[in-house]
């Protein structure tokens, strides 16, 4: 038998203890953890109660405070709740912003939730709170928690950058929801890849598995591959640090790589750019403010233009239209954005009819 | 009252997360055993009571086979580091990595379950409240009872010295299991009634709920410091609940021209100022 570590027991002085004079010295036996420090039972009772509704009071005096000191005046009031700080995002929300901005009068708070669900409630509920006119959100996840309310009538809200509505719910009528779906018709797309690269055979995609944006894109695009005569060669990542091993093996397999609106690939679209170039494969996307990194072409909405359609309904609800009659959009146009300069590295040469048809041309 | 939804909220979210944090406590704290499973665990719950749920069955059962599918977990957990001599943390890791797969196999493949128009627990009408308080002031109630038994006290006695306890009697592996097990069940039943809650539930709901989970913990055991078990169960939820209140007065950072990018570093500012100040202050 080992003998027992002095650790069993544990001796510990407490300050006021000390400050009375030398000596005191109490020892406890504490079974359950090492870290407390020991009072006389009562006093930390009474203390700790106390100290437990100071930090209750406190944060509720701050709140009351706040919406007491509320200005009150026409304007109308729109709370923003974003997904995460990404690129797309960002043009979306500051889409909406110019237009608003430029056409109302208007006091807009934009919040992120960091993909952090309970903290998107939080934040809605604070919107609840200070009587925001219409609550924007952006990304699926958000508009989900926002959700929650919008069916109870608590708030109007407006969804931006979801690309598959029936995530929120099958059933968004009467439900004071309505709102912009980035999905965008995905033949078109591919009959532009096939017009660049007549050979275009098999065709690879990274997404992420564990993002319902992208899940719901390649169920589609399964379909508008098959339709189009191209074999899709899917290749799922869970985080970031996989995206140059999935774009290394597609590189080997495939004519094109294409990366569609998944946050995650499109972080990681410098790598892919790099392992699939070096092979001479293009890389196709469907977010057009991704082309000048090397991608050879999109054709997609402009975040921006969602963004201002966003601020367009947002704008419609704030004039007094039920938010309940205005059906979920579509982006209104797609652009599409040729990199010419990409086409040089990959020794491609992009027709002149799909050059005339871009609405920006790279390089030239 | 103004604000009031925002409060409830908070409190709501900050209860579901008690449940988590003692979960938390279990592992790290009683039986001193570094747990990473609870990441996993926690959708994993989630998404057993939204796939059940959505095929129809009772969301009360579901609750319980989420908490089980935790506790399975929890156990795979214990079971690789007992019986397969693999690192604590490792173990932990490794099950909570799997689980990811398994979590989106359960889904179907498809990473997000909306539960809007289905039965949830909340179905009952009145505030989601209620339910909440009931199956937290339950599991406390049980947890409190429960490590202050002879069982209870074998659990708590292998966290503080392995070799004293198995020289008590105390079968240090069979409690390094089961600790893991119940931790995690409560993990994994917190992921569901989450879930219920937000209406929908998301493969990537687990990130970040270790370390919010422990800081919930230690900011509890900062409130109340007591040297008795019993407490610092109620500990757990308390601070976790504190927490929550922490980030409602965050996000009104901006009053003081701050962003909302900002909101982390508040968050944490408020908790070291909590952490910092010294015993004179406040008595």
């Amino acid at each position: 038998m080992k003998r027992p570590s002095p650790n069993d027991v544990f001796f510990s002085r407490s300050r006021r203890n000390a400050a009375q004079g030398p000596g005191i010295l109490q020892v406890c036996e504490d079974p359950s953890s090492g870290s407390y420090e020991v009072g006389d039972g009562k006093d930390a009772l009474g203390s700790g109660l106390m100290k437990a509704a100071l930090l209750v009071i406190m944060p509720l005096a701050i709140l009351l405070c706040q919406s007491c000191s509320q200005k009150n005046d026409n304007s109308v009031k729109i709370g923003v709740c974003k997904v995460v700080e990404h690129e797309a995002i960002n043009s979306v929300v500051a889409g909406m912003e110019d237009y608003l901005r430029k056409h109302r009068r208007c006091r807009i708070f934009v919040e992120t939730c960091q993909g952090n669900m309970a903290l998107a409630s939080q934040i809605i509920t604070k919107f609840i709170g200070s009587e925001t006119d219409v609550v924007v959100t952006v990304g699926t996840t958000p508009s989900q928690s926002a959700f929650q309310f919008a069916k109870n009538g608590k708030i109007k809200l407006v969804f931006g950058s979801v690309t598959n509505p029936g995530d929120i719910s099958v059933d968004l009528a009467g439900r004071n929801v309505t709102g912009v779906s980035n999905f965008v018709d995905l033949g078109p797309q591919i009959r532009i890849f096939k017009k660049i690269q007549p050979n275009l055979r098999s065709m690879g995609i990274i997404y992420n598995t564990g993002e319902a944006n992208s899940v719901s894109i390649i169920k589609r695009l399964r379909k508008a591959c098959e339709k189009n005569g191209v074999t899709l060669m899917e290749q799922g990542i869970a985080r970031l640090s996989e995206i140059s091993q999935a774009a290394g093996r597609l590189s080997g397999m495939v004519d094109a790589v294409f990366i569609t609106n998944d946050n995650l690939a499109l972080s990681g679209i410098s790598y892919v750019v790099a392992v699939c170039s070096r092979s001479k494969i293009p890389v196709y996307v469907s977010d057009v403010d991704q082309v000048p990194k090397g991608c050879l072409a999109a054709l997609g909405p402009n975040q921006y233009d969602v963004g201002v359609q966003v601020g367009k309904m947002v704008e419609r609800i704030a004039d007094g239209e039920d938010v309940n009659k205005i059906a979920v959009e579509y982006p209104n146009v797609c652009e599409l954005h040729v990199n010419l300069k990409a086409a040089k590295t990959l020794g491609l040469v992009v027709p002149k009819d799909v050059i005339a048809q871009a609405k920006n041309v790279i390089g030239e | 009252m103004p604000g009031l939804q925002e409060l409830i909220t908070g409190l709501e979210i900050g209860l579901i997360y008690g449940v988590l944090a003692i979960g938390i406590h279990l592992t790290f704290r009683v039986i001193n055993f570094p747990d990473l499973t609870c990441e996993g665990s926690f959708v994993f719950g989630s998404t057993v009571s939204a796939v059940l749920i959505k095929a129809g069955c009772d969301p009360w059962t579901s609750l319980a086979a989420a908490t089980a599918a935790g506790g399975l977990a929890g156990f795979l957990t214990g079971a690789l580091h007992v019986w397969l001599k693999i690192d604590d943390l490792l173990s932990g890791l490794v099950v909570a990595f799997m689980l990811y797969s398994v979590n989106l196999r359960i889904m179907g493949m498809n990473p997000n379950i909306p539960l809007v128009d289905q039965a949830t627990i909340f179905c009952g009408g009145g505030r989601p409240l209620f339910q909440i308080s009931a199956v937290v002031l339950s599991v406390t109630a049980l947890f409190v009872y429960l490590l202050n038994t002879d069982f209870g006290l074998g659990l708590r006695s292998i966290g503080q010295n392995k070799h004293f306890a198995a020289a008590c009697g105390v079968n240090v592996s069979t409690m390094t299991i089961v600790g893991l097990t119940a931790a995690n069940g409560l993990v994994g039943l917190s992921g569901a009634i989450y879930a219920n809650h937000q209406g929908f539930c998301d493969v990537s709901q687990g990130i970040g709920c270790l370390v919010m989970g422990l800081a919930s913990v230690i900011i509890g055991e900062k409130i109340l410091k007591f040297s008795n078990v019993s407490w610092s169960i109620v500990a757990c939820v308390v601070g976790s609940v504190v927490y929550r209140l922490f980030i409602a007065v965050a996000i009104h950072s901006d009053t003081f021209y701050l962003k909302t990018q900002d909101l982390n570093l508040i968050t944490g500012l408020m908790i070291i100022a909590l952490m910092a100040r010294s015993k004179k202050c406040f008595g």
